[in-house]
């Protein structure tokens, strides 16, 4: 049977990740975020004024940062990890689009080449090294990780899509599958990636989304993972409807077709769902009759077409919740 | 352990600790790769309450004749050893710097008497002038490549095994230029799992610049 299940679930998985549609640009689901921590500001001391530098440099931008952590603004390959007078001690990831980020004048590297990197993924310490006055962060998008190819622009980012100068913004920066301190998740990782990433299920969601699923339960803003019904979940935001990766142990379920809607709905008492049902045992069915999933604690069914989906929860009557 | 855990704890001895305010000394992140030269949240508290000495006096571990001052980088995890009047500058302030903080210890700028006060904001390859000389000393992991060499290939040593090499530079752009008027010395000295990239610049002029390569040559792994 097993190799059933495993067809089954492949099948499911292709099917979930079909029915997902395409991503439309939207500033709200940029697939670049802020390269500081989650929920903190910084002022970008400069935007495409770098007229005297390379010729990559001219849409750079220079972000007040001291000797922090600095997170990668968007899922990438690291390319180049290196050092040079001009820029110091320099990482570039390469986009799928095959543009690369270079961060600059970095005091010290929290990755190496070659490695896969998601949105927030820590990637360096921020620093003072090479052509630079002050401890910052120079941040830019190029053609190439030639420091003579044409500059690209790094908007939209955190959906901004004019940044100005001297201004200050807040940075909605998550790492897939990872805490605020560091500690990943790789049912998680694994899940995201094997459902196609940002451009299917999308780019975490904001920490301080109080529509996370359990969010009064663990209000966690040190965390960019929840702890949630006895498992680990993590939200992202899609432009049409969100997804959640929930794990426990070595697997991970996405919940999301207006599923999710339905677990993060409160019942009667004021509980979300997702706490009465425990976490899901499997990826949702889709049938030409009627979609459901399966959890610890129930169940979710929705007959076709239908945007009503049914929570069926232990010890608790049934409910229909609106998840269109 | 790794060698920087281990200059961290032998810093401890020989620099003075400002009290640490909720500081966990150890990395809580599982994300830590040994083959990446990573630093944890907790190590990154630690540094920023260290502060390291300018100056040690040159004992008989430290060797430094005619340089006279001896510095030892227990985060970085080397020594080096430079002239009298010589300081240590922070770009950001005109006067020289009495101490250094342990979160910039990675990235350190060296500077010649004639260099002070500092004007703040200046770059150090525009501070170049008749009798000014501007070190900078960096450290990066033994797997990270320079690849700057466009700079130029540092394919000749000094007495202490440090390679370099040297070439014109044009100061605005940092690019080589022969009638560039810095002349850039690029060294790199090996220390346990890392590299010691050093860029001098300095006005052409033989006696300084074999100061300068006395003080590169004086780059050695710190002695645990």
């Amino acid at each position: 049977m097993r190799w059933k299940r495993a067809a089954t679930a492949a099948t499911l998985l292709l099917t979930v990740a079909s029915s997902l549609g395409t991503v439309e640009a939207s500033t709200t689901n940029s697939s670049r975020r802020w390269p500081w921590r989650n929920g903190q500001t910084r002022k970008l001391t400069q935007v495409d004024g770098h007229t005297y530098a390379s010729v990559s440099a001219r849409k750079a931008y220079d972000v007040a940062m001291s000797y922090e952590t600095v997170y990668s603004i968007g899922p990438g390959d690291v390319v180049t990890v290196s050092n040079s007078g001009a820029a110091g001690n320099y990482v570039q990831i390469r986009n799928s689009d095959g543009s690369v980020i270079t961060y600059e004048h970095l005091s010290a590297f929290r990755t190496s080449i070659g490695r896969v990197v998601y949105m927030g993924d820590r990637i360096a310490i921020s620093g003072d090294s090479g052509k630079s006055t002050g401890p910052h962060l120079h941040l830019q998008r190029s053609k190439s990780t030639s420091f003579s190819s044409t500059a690209l622009s790094l908007s939209p980012i955190d959906g901004i899509t004019t940044p100005k100068e001297g201004a200050q913004y807040k940075s909605s920066n998550a790492a897939i599958g990872t805490t605020v301190q560091g500690q990943r998740n790789e049912s998680v990782r694994a899940t995201y990636s094997l459902l196609g990433g940002w451009s299917t299920i999308g780019v975490p969601q904001s920490l301080d989304d109080s529509s996370t699923p359990c969010w009064s339960l663990k209000q966690a803003p040190t965390r960019w993972m929840y702890e949630c019904a006895g498992g680990v979940l993590q939200t992202f935001q899609r432009v049409d409807t969100n997804s959640i990766i929930a794990a426990s142990n070595n697997f991970a379920y996405i919940i999301d077709g207006g599923f999710e809607k339905a677990v993060t709905a409160a019942d009667p008492g004021g509980v979300e769902y997702l706490r009465r049902l425990g976490m899901p045992r499997g990826q949702r069915y889709d049938g030409t009759s009627f979609s459901t999933q399966a959890f610890e604690k129930g169940y979710l069914y929705r007959p076709a077409g239908s945007c009503w989906v049914t929570v069926v929860a232990e010890g608790q009557p049934n409910r229909s919740t609106w998840a269109c | 352990m790794r060698w920087y855990k281990q200059a961290i704890l032998a810093g401890s001895v020989s620099i003075l600790l400002a009290t640490a305010i909720g500081v966990a000394l150890s990395d809580t992140g599982p994300e830590a790769d040994p083959d990446t030269w990573a630093i944890g949240d907790g190590e990154l508290e630690a540094l920023k309450e260290m502060r390291i000495p300018v100056r040690l006096e040159p004992t008989d571990e430290h060797a430094c004749n005619a340089l006279r001052n001896a510095f030892d980088n227990p985060i970085a995890g080397y020594s080096l050893c430079y002239p009298d009047a010589w300081r240590f500058v922070d770009l950001t302030s005109a006067e020289p710097l009495t101490m250094i903080d342990g979160v910039r210890a990675a990235d350190i700028r060296l500077a010649s008497e004639a260099a002070f006060p500092w004007t703040p904001g200046q770059f150090p390859t525009d501070a170049v002038a008749p009798g000014i000389v501007v070190i900078e000393v960096t450290t990066v992991p033994a797997f990270t490549p320079n690849s700057e060499t466009g700079d130029c290939n540092p394919d000749a040593r000094l007495p202490g095994g440090t390679r370099f090499c040297e070439v014109r530079i044009d100061p605005s752009s940092l690019i080589p230029a022969k009638s560039g008027l810095v002349l850039e010395i690029l060294a790199l000295t090996e220390i346990q799992d890392g590299v010691v990239i050093s860029r001098a610049y300095l006005q052409p002029d033989a006696a300084l610049r074999q100061l300068t390569l006395d003080i590169l040559g004086s780059i050695r792994p710190l002695q645990k």
